[in-house]
């Protein structure tokens, strides 16, 4: 309104001061008049200008050429030593900008011989810098240590003109030899660097892709193949099921556009100068660097041909291959691998021998195992296997390395088809409490009587097999040691990992660690204990990616809430496990109570209550009591009143606690 | 307790009418007002037999069903009217889930129970509709559930494509909707048509453990799993074609979306913690309850008060959820039909809370009074002109989403002015589980399994029913059911429902 009003009177007034000049101008019959007024300023040569500058200021005088041989020894005098120190050149000069963009430097700083700038560029400055290819010292400060160029002038300041003159000078250098330089290994540089392409390195990667959009990222991986989570179910707030797969370098780069993938192994780390080295010398410069190497298996007997080792993809294939000859097997371990594998194989005899008194005892109890003991006499085995996943890749372009690629991951098994065609009935026998005492491959003369096989084992327990071959899978050890570090080491756990603190830094700075490799030495929360297993592995890449990128912005994280409790899917004998917190009574001594629920080939439940409250959970099969098992645990509510009644099957329980 | 024969206890039962039964004093211990529940045929025998079935002899303890819960939140300190068990009761920690109990603010002896709320505090239900028709929708159905399913995270963790810090989720906690709003996630008109326009007032983070902070980071702007979900449905029958229109639903066959999320971690935190603090307390003011289950505090004291602001927070972060969702699904909506989400209606009709408790004012024997209301799986209902809905439906009373079971039919109902005055505004909720497994006839064996677990020498307890039933009591109760028992008392009137076309569940 108020705008309004004045645009009005605003306008009027032009009008009335315009009728006004009208009548003044018609009045006084005048032709109007105009005023022409120039200002007169003497021009100068470019010649006096410049005499006028030097008259003010004779150290802008750049009449006079230094030669090159004053220049080089000029670089070597104390003088040049007092004035710039040990520090290159460019070091203190700051140029004048404003705003966080840095401008171009100027075109030149010497026009006329004189310098035509209040700042000039930190060559033109100092008369006696002279650029020429003969001239190393000065042309060496100016080359990057990180890719052997000449640095940016972003970063010098140098002006354009003499930057070209650098590139001359450097390059002429390099043609008369004068400068060594290395061609097979220009150094890389990036701000996050993860060594191992396993389950812990791809989450981790995947997590710094998520939270650093654009960082660049460097993969180390020795194994052809990288394993990648692809799917993932989560079956309740903190269980997740997922499915890996195994992609080719070409998938994962193109799912990770900043990411850059070297085929290589890490064989020293330069904890001083931020640098990687590979077995090809390559040089790869961190700000951040995760190790995510994974562990190996433990060996029986290593070299020996009829000895396999389960853990990556290729010794899978390998145990196909070999499987389509076989008739017996002999499987050691009693871990998660070795469950699968027997439950897998088909068409052959195996003997499973185990150190516990009851199977798969790293993961489940001897009840649960009494359970699974049906399945073991294969005679029903399930039909599901007609959808398997297929996973396009092709094993030709196998990069040769020792090194084993990353663990097999969950579901291992769906490409690789453990069936022998040639015979149908299999038979399991197991046998207890007992370990390998030795292994010939050649007949013993106590065995004369037995058929002939190519791999003989001797257990504790007297027994002696022949086999066509033994499957070994009785747990990892950390490749924490195949990683050499330059002043200093990593500080080891009992078991071999490398220890990290809760924002899953080693001892070493900017070096994180995940997944197998590392072993956990923060006080764990009172559900939580490590195991090595690729739940974990996914957890602690995403974890250690978001202590990397919070550690650039300087920011402490809180410990992820997924190191509050234990919790791990699998299958087993083709029922879905899910083990929740502290599943077996770890660490609960004697002090706790078992509550059960068993139904014959369908579920079995087994709640682990200590203190009145739950502790941990075995869930086989479809139960749906992981979400209410998982709150109960972590909210450790009172349970005592319902007694009995909280398995009763004839109570919907699943939502009570809602 | 007394131990009474089932036909013993039918004698507290009292039937009011077709669709509503009273519970009368003295059924449960100290009951201060009368309880009251709403079913119908089908839904009364299933009450009944819970009943008879916790009568037998020797089954004593474990779980109570759902009538004696009813009847023991009449027994808690400063309740009001009745305690109101909806035609979807069954039983729950503390209140049963379909229990609605309101407290008077300005008696001293009120008090406030997590119980009665519930542990995934503020889980709701969302409805967006859009302008699309199944005919648009049914052949690209797969590719939209995918698109929905890639943009919504499912699962666990730091993967949520909002990006949270501590900082964001502390704001997040105080502000509500607000904060989705001003981060740009929902439009101006949504917080509109959210209960208390999506922001708890009261809320104060500083209230909420650290403990539930973490516990609540990694899954802001995720699903949560069990029942929650997400559902792409089509109109199928409109029963109110006024109502309907004024929600913006013209025709059949119309394709809305819903989203049935809640606090999800967070929430069993703030609970959990609010129970211990609330269990001393209770010793500290001898407040004694019939049921261990229903801790409970005095509005007034420190812990009731610490508990509403942790609530209201807890309450606020499912709002945060549901409306990061939501802006997923406009999103997906968008890029599948090349539109923006403006041009394709995506309004958000309503969102409703399942288990909340708010302060509100009723009349009371024609008095006005402020009360406390906890709702634990029962919605708010208000009725046409009511001041705290907004304009749109100040006409036709405010929308009450019911989410049936996961994949079967979601009906949509308005408040009535009967409902005002018998339920406090209050309805049934309708979300239930799946029918259950567990009903299925289990052959249970343990002998050869507890030979192998005797070696531990720890004891072990195993789960059977202690004697055979006839008949298993049935706690799955269908949706339809539910809601009709619902309009025909009076308490609520169906206005249109839906049928799923495609879940995607947490």
């Amino acid at each position: 309104m108020i705008r309004s009003l004045s645009q009005i009177f605003k306008s009027n007034l032009n009008y009335i001061s315009l009728k006004n000049h009208n009548i003044l101008l018609n009045e006084l019959n005048l032709p109007r008049l105009f005023s022409i007024s120039s200002i007169k300023s003497k021009e100068y040569t470019a010649e006096e200008r410049r005499n006028n500058i030097i008259e003010k200021e004779p150290s802008k005088d750049r009449r006079i050429k230094i030669s090159v041989e004053t220049s080089i020894r000029y670089l070597q005098s104390a003088a040049f030593k007092e004035a710039y120190g040990n520090e290159p050149v460019w070091k203190i000069y700051r140029r004048n900008f404003k705003g966080s963009r840095i401008p171009r430097t100027r075109k030149m700083c010497i026009r006329n011989d004189v310098i035509s700038t209040g700042s000039p560029c930190p060559i033109c400055r100092d008369e006696y810098l002279v650029i020429d290819y003969t001239n190393i010292d000065l042309l060496k400060q100016f080359i990057s240590e990180v890719n052997g160029k000449i640095l940016p002038t972003e970063k010098t300041g140098v002006c354009q003109q003499q930057q070209i003159q650098l590139l001359v000078a450097y390059t002429k250098a390099k043609d008369f030899g004068l400068i060594t330089f290395d061609l097979s290994s220009p150094m890389i540089e990036a701000k996050y660097v993860v060594i191992g392409g396993g389950i812990a390195g791809m989450s981790c990667i995947d997590g710094i892709s998520i939270l650093d959009k654009n960082a660049p990222v460097v993969l180390i991986s020795a194994s052809p193949y990288i394993k990648a989570v692809t799917y993932v179910t989560p079956i309740t707030k903190m269980l997740t099921e997922y499915i890996v797969e195994e992609k080719s370098y070409d998938d994962v780069s193109l799912m990770y556009p900043s990411l850059r993938i070297i085929k290589d192994a890490a064989i020293r780390i330069s904890t001083e100068k931020c640098l990687v080295e590979t077995v090809t010398s390559q040089i790869i410069k961190y700000e951040k660097l995760c190790i995510c190497t994974g562990a190996s298996p433990k060996v029986i007997s290593p070299n020996n041909e009829f000895v396999i080792c389960i853990r990556d993809t290729d010794s899978a294939e390998l145990l196909q291959n070999k499987l389509k000859s076989a008739k017996r097997v002999v499987v050691v371990g009693n871990g998660g691998i070795a469950t699968e594998i027997v439950y897998e194989i088909e068409g052959v005899d195996i003997i499973w021998v185990i150190k516990d008194k009851h199977i798969s005892a790293t993961f489940i109890d001897p009840g649960a195992a009494e359970f699974f003991q049906d399945n073991l006499c294969k005679i029903e085995k399930k039909e599901t296997s007609s959808v398997i996943k297929t996973i396009k890749y092709t094993t030709d372009e196998l990069y040769e390395s020792k090194l084993t690629g990353a663990a097999l991951g969950p579901n291992w098994h769906d490409k690789i088809n453990l069936i022998n065609k040639n015979r149908n009935s299999s038979n399991v026998t197991v046998e207890y409490e007992t370990e390998i005492k030795n292994i010939w491959n050649t007949k013993n003369i106590s065995l004369q009587k037995e058929e002939d096989w190519s791999i003989y084992v001797e257990l504790n327990n007297g027994k002696t097999y022949g086999c066509d071959f033994v499957v070994s899978a009785i747990g990892v050890i950390p490749n924490s040691e195949n990683i050499l570090v330059e002043n200093g080491s990593f500080e080891l756990s009992f078991d071999k990992g490398i220890k990290v603190n809760s924002q899953m830094e080693t001892n070493l700075k900017n070096i994180y660690a995940a997944g197998d490799v590392c072993t956990a030495s923060w006080i764990p929360a009172r559900h939580w204990f490590q195991m090595r297993l690729w739940t974990q592995a996914r957890q602690m890449g995403s974890y250690a990616a978001r202590c990397m990128v919070n550690a650039i912005h300087e920011e402490s994280i809180m410990l992820d809430f997924c190191f509050e409790m234990f919790t791990h899917v699998t299958r087993f004998f083709g029922y879905k496990v899910i083990l929740l917190g502290l599943f077996n009574a770890q660490t609960l001594e004697k002090n706790y109570e078992l509550m059960l629920r068993v139904t014959k080939k369908q579920e079995y439940i087994k709640l682990v209550i200590s203190d009145n409250k739950l502790q941990g959970a075995l869930l086989i099969g479809d139960t749906d009591l992981e979400e209410m098992c998982e709150n109960l645990i972590l909210n450790q509510l009172d349970i005592s009143e319902f007694g009995e009644d909280l398995l009763n099957p004839d109570i919907d329980i699943e939502d009570y606690f809602d | 307790m007394v131990v009474r024969s089932y036909n013993e206890e039918l004698q507290y039962l009292e039937k009011v009418n077709s669709y509503c039964w009273k519970i009368k004093k003295g059924f449960q211990p100290n009951m201060r007002v009368e309880g009251i529940f709403y079913v119908n045929d089908y839904l009364e025998k299933l009450m009944l037999e819970e009943l008879r079935n916790s009568c037998r002899p020797g089954a004593v303890g474990g779980f109570l069903p759902g009538v004696k819960q009813i009847a023991n939140v009449a027994a808690l300190p400063g309740i009001v009217g009745h305690s109101v068990g909806l035609p979807d009761i069954h039983s729950g920690y503390g209140f049963a889930i379909g229990n609605m109990a309101a407290f008077d603010v300005n008696d001293p002896q009120s008090v406030v129970s997590p119980g009665g709320v519930g542990f995934d505090i503020n889980c709701g239900v969302r409805l967006l509709r859009t302008n699309l028709f199944k005919k648009d929708v049914l052949p690209i159905k797969e590719q939209l559930a995918q698109g929905l399913f890639d943009h919504i995270p499912v699962g666990v963790g730091s993967k949520g494509i909002i990006p949270m810090t501590a900082r964001d989720l502390e704001e997040a906690l105080e502000m509500g909707m607000d904060w989705s709003l001003r981060e740009g996630y929902i439009w101006a008109e949504d917080k509109e048509h959210c209960e208390e326009y999506g922001r708890m007032l009261n809320a104060d983070p500083t209230k909420v453990s650290l403990r539930a902070k973490k516990r609540g980071l990694p899954q802001l702007g995720t699903l949560g799993a069990g029942n929650h979900y997400a559902e792409i449905q089509v109109v199928e029958e409109i029963y109110d074609k006024w109502a309907a229109s004024k929600m913006g639903i013209e025709e059949k066959n119309q394709i809305c979306i819903m989203i049935h999320s809640g606090s999800r971690g967070f929430g069993h935190q703030v609970a959990t913690d609010a129970l211990v603090e609330m269990e001393k307390a209770m010793k500290r003011d001898k407040i004694e309850t019939n049921d261990r289950q229903l801790a409970c505090a005095r509005i007034k004291s420190e812990e009731g008060q610490n508990y509403l602001k942790a609530m209201a927070a807890a309450a606020n972060f499912a709002w945060v959820n549901r409306s990061s969702m939501t802006f997923l699904c406009r999103q997906a909506f968008a890029k599948q039909f090349r539109m923006t989400p403006d041009d394709l209606d995506m309004h958000v009709i309503y969102d409703v809370s399942h288990n909340i408790a708010k302060i509100e004012e009723h009349m009371v024997g024609n008095k006005q009074k402020t009360l406390l209301v906890h709702r634990k799986g029962s919605t708010r209902a208000f009725p046409p002109h009511h001041p705290l809905i907004p304009v749109d439906y100040q006409l036709t009373g405010q929308p009450v989403l019911i989410g049936g079971t996961m994949g079967t039919c979601s009906y949509v109902l308005t408040g009535t002015e009967q409902g005002m005055k018998e339920t406090f505004g209050s309805t049934c909720h309708g979300a239930g589980r799946v029918l259950s497994r567990a009903k299925s006839r289990r052959n249970l064996d343990y002998t050869e399994v507890l030979k192998n677990l005797e070696d531990t020498g720890i004891s072990i307890r195993v789960a059977s029913p202690k004697l055979v039933m006839e008949e298993a009591p049935e706690s799955y109760k269908n949706v339809t059911d539910v809601v009709n028992t619902c309009h025909a008392a009076g308490i609520s009137k169906k206005t249109f429902k839906l049928v799923p076309i495609a879940v995607i569940k947490g």
